[in-house]
């Protein structure tokens, strides 16, 4: 994953240069994978929307002449292309447009998580607020997503990105230095959430396993 | 302000380790790359009745709701032409029946590409109407080609199961 290298391989992907074409993609996946699961998307939705992504990415690569503007397309592209699957599998299922976000969430394992302080921090993300979650999951995309591209896909001003992050982070340390919630506390103070409303597995910590916790609590 | 580096640089790991990129991604992405092609026009999507919220699912005899009919418009610029390609994917029981028009309306051979690698082609006639039946599975586009000049529109997802 080399950002900085993108013109580059722009350039040799256009010319015909396989091994520069999957260089690049390397890059793009990364982001097309944090759209799509900062929009709810599962793995093999993931997947559907990711073909259609590198097919047209092939075939628009002629036209992107400007590297700077593969992000803001990708994006785009992604966000698009997320919306119609989903929307495709809703019409199939027979069901009324669910909220993105309530589809279920793949599970992670609990075993994957090395340290103590990954555990942690897993347990501490679960009880944030799903709308923060999803904007942690989109801020610590690798290669990062400007923030003008995060706005995007949340639908929101792209001068609310830093500040939201910066107040989410916070949110985040707060929950961590409380250290793992007592279920018999009740509210947490200043939170005004029930503190430890599930434990055991941890689920997709990015964005949709935060809709899976919430779902409850909806309506 | 760098400790929210840190915590994100931890957030990173924590990330990449229960939710690596998928491998899968990478080989689809290296398997695209095989169906570059320079000698087409490139059409883009102009129209998906998918991104609109208004699209009416149709209902079943059993009263379980199924996929409406899926509107798709294509635009491109040929010789100072404007070229329009439009098509319907009306889905069935296990085959979907595609219905396009040519504009402006002339004869061609269209060729459906799934991303799978089947392609299906079929001669429109002189009004610009074809027709294909069944679907493939799974990303398409569609390359007409009359005379010397080629258009291919962009690929469109399209989920069946």
């Amino acid at each position: 994953m080399e950002p900085e290298r993108v013109p580059e391989l722009l350039a040799g992907a256009r010319a015909g240069d396989a091994a520069s074409w999957e260089a690049l993609y390397g890059v793009v996946a990364g982001w097309v994978r944090a759209v799509a699961r900062g929009l709810g998307l599962g793995r093999d939705d993931l997947l559907d929307v990711n073909q259609v992504v590198c097919l047209r990415l092939v075939g628009h690569l002629d036209r992107l002449r400007v590297p700077e503007a593969l992000q803001g397309w990708v994006v785009t592209v992604t966000r698009h292309e997320c919306y119609r699957v989903l929307r495709q599998r809703q019409h199939l299922a027979g069901a009324e447009l669910p909220d993105v976000e309530d589809r279920s969430a793949p599970d992670v394992d609990d075993r994957l998580l090395r340290t103590e302080r990954q555990r942690e921090l897993a347990a501490a993300l679960v009880r944030l607020s799903a709308d923060c979650r999803r904007l942690l999951g989109l801020v610590a995309a690798e290669p990062p997503l400007s923030y003008a591209a995060i706005g995007e896909v949340l639908g929101r001003p792209v001068g609310s990105i830093g500040p939201t992050r910066q107040r989410c982070l916070g949110q985040l340390r707060a929950l961590l230095e409380a250290g793992p919630a007592d279920p018999a506390a009740g509210r947490r103070p200043g939170g005004g959430r029930p503190a430890a409303r599930r434990s055991g597995a941890v689920r997709d910590l990015r964005a949709r396993g935060g809709a899976a916790v919430e779902r409850g609590k909806r309506r | 302000m760098s400790d929210d580096e840190d915590l994100l640089d931890e957030l990173r790991g924590l990330f990449d380790q229960v939710d690596p990129v998928d491998p899968r991604l990478l080989e689809q992405a290296a398997l695209a790359y095989t169906w570059r092609s320079v000698d087409a026009e490139l059409a883009e999507l102009s129209f998906d009745s998918l991104l609109d919220r208004e699209m009416v699912a149709g209902v079943r005899d059993d009263g379980t709701a199924t996929l409406g009919p899926r509107m798709l418009g294509f635009g491109a610029v040929v010789d100072g032409e404007d070229v329009a390609i439009e098509v319907e994917i009306t889905p069935g029981r296990g085959r979907s029946l595609l219905v396009g028009q040519l504009l402006p309306p002339r004869p061609a051979t269209v060729q459906l590409q799934a991303s799978s690698g089947e392609v299906i082609a079929v001669e429109a006639d002189e009004l610009g109407r074809f027709q294909v039946e069944p679907v493939p599975h799974g990303p398409l586009r569609l390359r007409v080609s009359q005379g010397g000049s080629v258009v291919q529109t962009t690929w469109v997802s399209y989920v069946r199961r």
